[in-house]
């Protein structure tokens, strides 16, 4: 006897990611869901933009590594409210995961961003909702330009892409237009903001853009 | 290694699915996956395999219907199956002009076939 089903496989990811959407809501942040190739700079992304955002704006952070805590050491000696998953070999964060460590956080004061730092891998994350409002996308110029043709899955979720180490561009061959041509083949709509984490370029005009578009 | 996930989600999907009166097992479970999913079908397989020991899909056989992403150029609208082994091709190879990429994300599990134990 043949049974017709057609229902997502992960529906019960989906289901959970729901649910966070709710909290958060309820939570007044605005969730960022932080994804890129591991040494990206999706750690220091975050930390560049915390440290400029509005008084009244708080941020808080999900760090997720295989192993260790030495991101969410970082983040907490910047003064900011972290918790660190370790998924000890998993590829990606599931929203169960991010559920259980909200609510290893405090009450934000006031709204605010609370930013999910994924495992750094450019394919497994780009499966599994975590409830976020945002997707943000992190490349980087010594990666090459040819990552969103290589990778183009994780590139065409994103609401965001951000190019970071804009300030070693004069020392590789990266085709900015080529990177730019790459993403457009899969993703109309995110803007593409070119950064230097190190050198501050380009992070307050990705802050604007972050602040005025929440979700 | 996310397939353990998937197949987690599609082990449990069908199991939900089947009848709750009688004794049924699953002989075939059939899932369409779009080729930029990032699905490995082996590693499906293995885990699928290991999860379903002990329950009434353990001799299902799992079936993966492929699903194409497509390259679509946006002046002169000729499509193209994309391949998924390749990178992105980013002009069409008639006029020239910007491909866009469209489909190959689908993950759901279409149907099963089920037994009489």
């Amino acid at each position: 006897m043949k049974i017709e089903i057609r229902r997502a496989i992960l529906a019960h990811n989906d289901s959970q990611a729901r649910e966070n959407a709710d909290w958060f809501a309820w939570r007044n942040q605005t969730v960022v869901n932080v994804m890129a190739s591991p040494g990206a700079g999706k750690t220091n992304l975050i930390l560049a933009l915390a440290r400029i955002l509005p008084p009244a704006v708080s941020s808080q952070v999900i760090e997720a590594d295989c192993a260790s805590s030495i991101d969410s050491e970082k983040v907490a000696a910047a003064g900011i409210p972290v918790v660190q998953i370790n998924t000890n070999g998993g590829c990606h964060l599931n929203a169960g995961q991010v559920h259980e460590a909200v609510g290893r956080l405090p009450q934000p004061e006031g709204p605010g961003l609370l930013f999910i730092e994924n495992i750094g891998n450019l394919i497994c994350p780009a499966s599994f909702d975590l409830g976020e409002a945002m997707r943000l996308v992190v490349a980087s110029v010594p990666e090459g330009h040819d990552k969103p043709a290589k990778y183009p899955g994780i590139f065409a979720l994103a609401d965001v892409v951000v190019l970071n180490k804009a300030d070693v561009l004069p020392h590789f061959d990266f085709d900015m237009r080529l990177f730019e041509a790459g993403i457009r083949a899969v993703n109309d709509r995110a803007p593409i903001f070119t950064v230097s984490c190190r050198t501050g370029e380009g992070i307050q005009a990705l802050r604007d853009w972050l602040l005025t578009s929440e979700g | 290694m996310h397939e353990g996930a998937i197949a987690q989600g599609i082990l449990s999907t069908a199991l939900g699915a089947l009848p709750p009166a009688g004794s049924h097992k699953i002989t075939r479970i059939s899932v369409v996956v779009g080729t930029l999913a990032g699905v490995v079908p082996d590693s499906l397989e293995l885990f699928f395999r290991e999860l379903s020991i002990g329950t009434r899909a353990a001799d299902a056989v799992l079936e993966v219907k492929f699903k194409q992403a497509e390259l679509v150029c946006r002046k002169c609208n000729t499509r193209v199956v994309h391949d998924s082994g390749c990178p992105v091709a980013l002009n069409c190879a008639v006029c020239g002009g910007f491909n866009h990429l469209e489909g190959g994300r689908e993950m759901f599990l279409e149907e099963m076939e089920i037994a009489e134990d």
